[in-house]
C-alpha cells in the first residue's frame, strides 16, 4: 500500500511533514490497542521516510545518504601511531608469517593528518588555554602528549611480547592484567592503536602455534579466556571490518571466531549477590537432553541389569534377612528361599522408584548407559513407574514364553509394550547425536 | 483506582503514582522514597525490607541477602535462615512492602502497578519480574523499559524535541537506549544493554584488587567481614569525586589493615568496566543509524552515572556535558508512574504515544548440515531493534524422514549458532508422518508491548495451532509453583509499620556497636539501653525524642554513606 494514503499526506520530502501526519495517526492507533494497525502504520511511516531522504538526496546531490552515516558511525580507523610501523614483528620475528599484514604500512599521510585533529581538538579543550599563549607552545604540550602515548604504546606491546614468550605466564588471567592498567586506554584512538598492535602479536602467535607441524610445542596455544579478556578492552569483535584493512584473512581466522563464547550471553549471576547462607541452583525442570534418533537397549544387556540389581539387593537386603531368620531359627534353606524372595520383591520397589527418578535407570541399567523413559522420551511418572512394574510383573509368571516372545521384539519388549514405555540406548542415543 | 509505577531496582526500589499535580513519588515507612532492595529474616523470624534489612545485611548475613535481582529468570536460589528463596519471590517481598507503602499513602487499596526492567532484560527475567508482581498481588499492568520510563520523565519534564541517548547504569545493570521525541510521540529508535554491568561491579573490582593484593582468599574471610568490606568500598566509591584520598581502616582475616583509596586506583579498576559500557553504546548507535553529533541530549540515569569517570568517558565520546536534572535514582520510577497514569488514561496525557523496540533478535533453531558438531544455527524471526508489538511469521520443514515431532526450540542472541545465544524454552509439536521436507510448520513469534515473547507454532497440513506456554523455561514458575510461593509469601509477616523507624535506628545502632571499639562502643552500648528502655515505656512522645537524639548520636558516630 501507499504509504502517503496511509499518513494521509501527498507525497513530500519533508521529514517534519511526514513525522507530523504519523504522530497524528499514531494517536488514534495506539500501540497497545490496535497492534496490527500499529504495525501497517509504523512501516508506512519508515518508508515515507526512505522516500523523502532519497528524494532530498536526488535534490541536494551532495550525498548525505545512509551510506554516509555508516561511514560515520565507524570507530576511527585509521592510522595506527606511525612508530607501530617500525615495531612490527620486533618481537615475534620467528612467526612464519609473510609481512603482509603490516598495520600502517598503507595508512597515508593525509589520514594520519586527519586523524590527528580530534586529539588536538580535545587538548584545546581540556586546559583553559592562557590568554596570550602563543601557539607553539600548545604545539609543544600536543607533542608532549602525543610522546607520552607513543612511548606507553611500545611499553605494553613489549610487554605483551614478554608474556608471549613465556609459556608459564600466557595463559594466566593475572599476566595480562597489565593491559588494562595501561593509563591511555580510555582514550578512543590509543586504545584503537593498542588493540591493532596486540591483535597482530596473538594473531602471529595462535598461527604460529597452529602451524607449527611438531606434535610436541612448547608454546600453549592462547586460552578463550584471554583473548575474551583482551576483546573485552579492544572490541575487536565488535568491528572486524576495521581489523579487516589492517590484517589478513588467516591472522583474522586465528582469533576472531574464538572471541564470541558463552561470557558474553550470560555472566555470572552469583556476581554481587550479597548475603544469604548459600546460593542453591536448583532446576525446576532440568532440560533433557532430545536425540534426532534412539536405540532401544539389548535384551542380553537388559537382563544383565536385571540380575546385578537382583543382586545388589540381595547383598544389601537379603543377607540382613537371612541373617536376621537364622538367628531366630530358621533352616538355612529357608532362609536363602525367603532372603530371595525379600530381594526380588526389593528389586521390584528398586525398579520402580529408580526408573521413575530423575537418573531413570536401576543401578544396573545405569551402568550400561540405558534410561526408562515414556513414549515421548521423557521422563516417566512415578504413576507411570508402579505401571511399568506391575507390567513387568504380569510378564514374569510367563517365563520361558515370555523370554523367546522378546527375542523377536528388537528390544522393546513385552511388558514395554504393555506399559507403554520404552528403555533405551541413551549412551549410545547420545553418542550417535554427537557425531 | 490507583495504579502505581514501580522501578525494582537491583540496589533501591522506589515507586510513585501520577495525579493531576504530577509525578508525587511515595515514602516508604521510613519515609525515604528509595527502599534498599534488601529482604532479611530478623531474630524473631520476621521479615525486614529495605534500610533495617541493608544494616542488618552486614551482622546478619546469612538472614539477609541483597542484589538478588541479578538472579532474576535464573534456578538459582538463596537460602535465609532456613528456606529457599527464589529471586521472584525476593522481588515479590520488595513489591509487596512498596505496594504497602504506596496504600499507607494513598489511603486505598493497590492493586495494579507498571513495573519497570532493565529494556535488555530478556523473556525469562521480564516473566520472572511480572510473576514477581503476582505473588506480591500487583496486576502487572506494564513492564516498562528503564531508559524509556527514564526518557517518559525527561521528555515530559523538558516537553524538548529531539533525539535522547539515555544511558542507564543502576546497581547491576546498564541499558542504553535512543529515542525521539517528536509532537508527543516517544519513538524507541535502539535498545542495547548489558545485564551485569553496574555498580555493584565497580565494588567488586575493588574487593578483587584489594583481596589480590593482599593475597588474601575470599573464602578466607568471615561473611561479616566481607560485608563490611563492600559497605567500606561503597562508601568509598560514592565519595571518591569528592575526596580523591581517602584511608580505610579493613578488618581481613586476622590482622586490621590501612587501605588509601585514591582517584588513581579506582580509575585503574574501572577502566576495563568503562571500556566494557561503551560497548551497549556504540551498538545502539550503530542500529539507530545516527551519527554523534545528531544527539541531542545525553541523559544520565541511575545512581552509577554519577562516578565522575563515567562522565567524564560520556563527555569524550559525545563532546559534551550530558544531562542529569532529574534526580538519577528516581526517575525511572518517575516515568514508571507516568506510564501507569498513561495506562488508566489520565485526561493530562491523553497526546502522548510511546513505541518501544524489541532489543535482541529472537528466533529458533534450525538443522545445520554443513557442520554438525557445532549445533543448530540460529535462524532469527524477529530482528533486534524492531518497533513492539509485533508479530512474525516463518516457515521450518522436517529435516527426516517420517519425523513425528518437531521440537521448536526458542533462543534469543545475535550468534549464528544456536549454543551461543541464551535459551528460552521449546516446545514439541507432533505433525504427521512423511518424506523429509514434505511437512512444515508456521512458527509465529509475538513480541508485545511489555518485551514478553508468545509464541504459536500451527502445523501447515493439519492447520492445528499449538501455542502452550514455553517449556523448560529457566526460572519459570508453573501454576502450582506460583500457588506454593503465594502460600509460603503469606506465611511471612512484616513487622507492624509504627515500629519500623524504631528497628531501622536499632539496626544502624547495632551494626555500628559491633564494628566499633572502646569508648565508643560503651557509649552506643548505653545509648541503645536507654532507647530500648524508653520503647518498653510505650508513651508515644518520649519515643519520639529518643528517636531524635538516637539518630544524631549514630549520624555522628557513622562514617559510611552507602545507603
Amino acid at each position: 500500500m501507499n504509504p502517503w494514503q496511509l499518513l494521509e499526506i501527498a507525497p513530500t520530502g519533508e521529514t517534519r511533514t511526514i513525522k507530523r501526519a504519523y504522530a497524528k495517526k499514531l494517536k488514534q492507533t495506539r500501540p497497545d490497542e490496535k497492534p496490527h494497525e500499529f504495525q501497517r502504520l509504523h512501516a508506512a511511516y519508515k518508508q515515507a521516510l526512505r522516500l523523502a531522504a532519497e528524494q532530498s538526496q536526488t535534490d541536494a546531490s551532495d550525498g548525505s545518504g545512509p551510506g554516509e552515516v555508516a561511514a560515520e558511525m565507524q570507530p576511527e580507523v585509521s592510522a595506527p601511531l606511525e612508530p607501530l610501523a617500525e615495531s612490527t614483528g620486533s618481537g615475534i620475528n620467528s612467526a612464519p608469517v609473510p609481512a603482509a599484514a603490516e598495520p600502517g604500512n598503507h595508512a597515508g599521510t593525509e589520514q594520519q593528518a586527519s586523524h590527528q585533529q580530534p586529539e588536538s581538538a580535545s587538548a584545546q579543550e581540556e586546559p583553559v588555554p592562557a590568554a596570550g599563549l602563543s601557539p607553539s607552545v600548545d604545539e609543544q604540550e600536543a607533542e608532549q602528549r602525543r610522546n607520552a602515548r607513543i612511548d606507553e604504546f611500545h611499553r605494553v606491546l613489549a610487554q605483551v611480547d614478554a608474556v608471549l614468550a613465556d609459556p608459564a605466564r600466557i595463559n594466566a588471567r593475572a599476566s595480562w592484567q597489565f593491559l588494562a592498567d595501561s593509563p591511555f586506554i580510555l582514550e578512543e584512538e590509543y586504545n584503537w592503536n593498542l588493540g591493532l598492535g596486540v591483535f597482530q602479536r596473538v594473531a602471529r602467535y595462535s598461527v604460529a602455534v597452529a602451524g607449527s607441524q611438531q606434535w610436541y610445542t612448547d608454546k600453549p596455544e592462547i586460552a578463550s579466556g584471554v583473548l575474551r579478556y583482551c576483546d573485552s578492552l579492544f572490541a575487536w569483535s565488535e568491528d572486524p571490518a576495521g581489523l579487516q584493512e589492517q590484517f589478513d584473512a588467516e591472522l583474522l581466522n586465528a582469533v576472531l571466531p574464538r572471541l564470541d563464547g558463552e561470557e558474553t550471553v550470560a555472566g555470572d549471576p552469583q556476581r554481587g549477590l550479597r548475603g544469604g547462607r548459600k546460593l542453591v541452583l536448583e532446576w525446576a525442570t532440568p532440560e533433557e537432553e532430545r536425540f534426532p534418533e534412539y536405540y532401544f537397549g539389548s535384551l542380553l544387556a537388559r537382563a544383565f541389569a536385571v540380575l546385578l540389581d537382583v543382586f545388589l539387593v540381595y547383598v544389601a537386603l537379603g543377607i540382613i534377612t537371612s541373617a536376621v531368620l537364622i538367628k531366630n531359627g530358621a533352616s538355612e534353606g529357608e532362609a536363602s528361599s525367603v532372603a530371595l524372595l525379600v530381594s526380588v520383591a526389593g528389586y521390584l520397589v528398586l525398579a520402580w522408584l529408580a526408573e521413575s527418578s530423575r537418573w531413570q535407570a536401576t543401578p544396573g541399567k545405569f551402568l550400561l548407559g540405558y534410561r526408562v523413559t515414556n513414549r515421548q522420551f521423557r521422563r516417566m511418572g512415578y504413576g507411570h513407574g508402579l505401571w511399568r512394574v506391575l507390567s513387568f510383573s504380569l510378564t514374569v509368571p510367563l517365563y520361558w514364553l515370555a523370554w523367546l516372545v522378546n527375542c523377536f521384539l528388537n528390544g522393546n519388549l513385552l511388558h514395554d509394550r504393555l506399559s507403554r514405555s520404552y528403555v533405551i540406548n541413551w549412551r549410545k542415543s547420545r553418542e550417535e547425536a554427537g557425531g | 483506582m490507583a495504579v502505581i509505577g514501580i522501578d525494582l531496582g537491583t540496589t533501591n526500589s522506589a515507586c510513585g503514582i501520577l495525579t493531576d499535580d504530577g509525578v508525587t513519588l511515595i515514602p516508604n515507612r521510613l519515609g525515604d522514597l528509595l527502599t534498599p532492595s534488601v529482604v532479611g529474616f530478623d531474630d524473631s523470624g520476621e521479615l525486614v525490607v529495605g534500610r533495617t534489612a541493608r544494616e542488618r545485611l552486614i551482622n546478619h548475613s546469612d538472614r539477609t541477602v541483597a542484589a538478588f535481582k541479578r538472579l532474576m529468570g535464573t534456578d538459582h536460589k538463596v537460602k535465609l535462615d532456613r528456606q529457599l528463596f527464589s529471586a521472584t519471590e525476593l522481588s515479590a517481598v520488595v513489591l509487596r512492602a512498596l505496594k504497602e507503602d504506596a496504600e499507607a499513602y494513598l489511603g486505598e487499596p493497590v492493586t495494579e502497578a507498571v513495573i519497570s526492567v532493565p529494556a535488555y532484560f530478556n523473556d525469562n527475567q521480564r516473566h520472572a519480574t511480572k510473576q514477581a508482581g503476582e505473588l506480591a498481588g500487583l496486576k502487572v499492568e506494564r513492564l516498562i523499559n528503564e531508559p524509556t520510563a527514564a526518557a517518559i520523565a525527561y521528555g515530559l519534564h523538558d516537553r524538548r524535541e529531539g533525539n535522547f541517548l539515555i544511558l542507564d547504569m543502576g546497581g547491576g545493570t546498564f541499558d542504553v537506549s535512543i529515542l525521539e521525541f517528536f509532537d508527543g510521540i516517544m519513538e524507541v529508535h535502539a535498545s542495547a544493554g548489558d545485564n551485569f554491568l553496574g555498580g555493584e561491579d565497580f565494588v567488586e573490582a575493588m574487593i578483587e584488587n584489594v583481596l589480590t593484593e593482599q593475597g588474601i582468599d575470599r573464602q578466607a574471610l568471615t561473611a561479616r567481614q566481607l560485608q563490611s568490606l563492600y559497605m567500606q568500598m561503597e562508601t568509598a566509591k560514592r565519595r571518591i569525586s569528592q575526596k580523591p584520598e581517602q584511608v580505610l581502616e579493613l578488618e581481613l582475616g586476622k590482622g586490621k589493615l590501612e587501605w588509601v583509596v585514591t582517584a588513581e586506583w579506582f580509575e585503574k579498576l574501572s577502566a576495563p568496566l568503562l571500556l566494557r559500557s561503551k560497548r551497549p553504546i556504540e551498538r545502539a548507535m550503530r542500529d539507530a543509524n545516527l551519527p554523534p553529533q545528531k544527539i541531542d541530549e545525553v541523559v544520565l540515569v541511575g545512581g552509577s552515572t554519577r562516578m565522575a569517570q563515567f562522565r567524564s568517558l560520556v563527555g569524550r565520546m559525545f563532546g559534551r556535558l550530558p544531562s542529569c536534572h532529574l534526580d538519577p535514582d528516581t526517575v525511572v520510577a518517575m516515568g514508571a508512574a507516568i506510564q501507569a497514569g498513561l495506562k488508566s488514561r489520565s485526561a493530562a496525557l491523553e497526546d502522548i504515544v510511546l513505541t518501544d523496540v524489541c532489543p535482541y533478535t529472537l528466533g529458533t533453531g534450525v538443522l545445520n548440515e554443513d557442520s554438525p558438531d557445532q549445533g543448530d544455527y540460529f535462524m532469527p524471526i524477529i530482528d533486534r531493534n524492531t518497533v513492539v508489538p509485533t508479530s512474525v511469521v516463518r516457515r521450518v520443514w522436517t529435516a527426516h524422514d517420517n519425523q513425528a515431532q518437531v521440537n521448536v526450540k526458542v533462543y534469543q542472541g545475535e550468534n549464528r549458532l544456536v549454543n551461543k545465544n541464551v535459551y528460552l524454552g521449546e516446545m514439541q509439536i507432533p505433525v504427521p508422518r512423511a518424506s523429509k521436507g514434505e511437512e512444515s510448520v508456521d512458527i509465529r513469534y509475538s513480541y508485545d508491548m511489555n518485551g514478553l515473547l508468545e509464541v504459536d507454532i500451527t502445523v501447515t497440513s493439519t492447520g492445528k495451532t499449538h501455542n502452550k506456554l514455553i517449556e523448560f523455561a529457566p526460572g519459570a514458575l508453573s501454576e502450582d509453583e506460583i500457588q506454593r510461593s503465594r502460600q509460603k509469601l503469606a506465611g511471612l509477616k512484616f513487622h507492624p509499620r509504627e515500629d519500623e523507624e524504631n528497628r531501622a535506628l536499632i539496626a544502624r545502632g547495632e551494626r555500628l556497636y559491633e564494628s566499633s571499639l572502646g569508648e565508643k562502643r560503651e557509649h552506643l552500648a548505653r545509648v541503645l539501653g536507654e532507647f530500648d528502655r524508653v520503647l518498653d515505656s510505650q508513651n508515644p512522645a518520649e519515643i519520639r525524642k529518643a528517636q531524635l537524639q538516637l539518630r544524631e548520636v549514630l549520624d555522628r558516630l557513622d562514617g559510611e554513606d552507602w545507603i
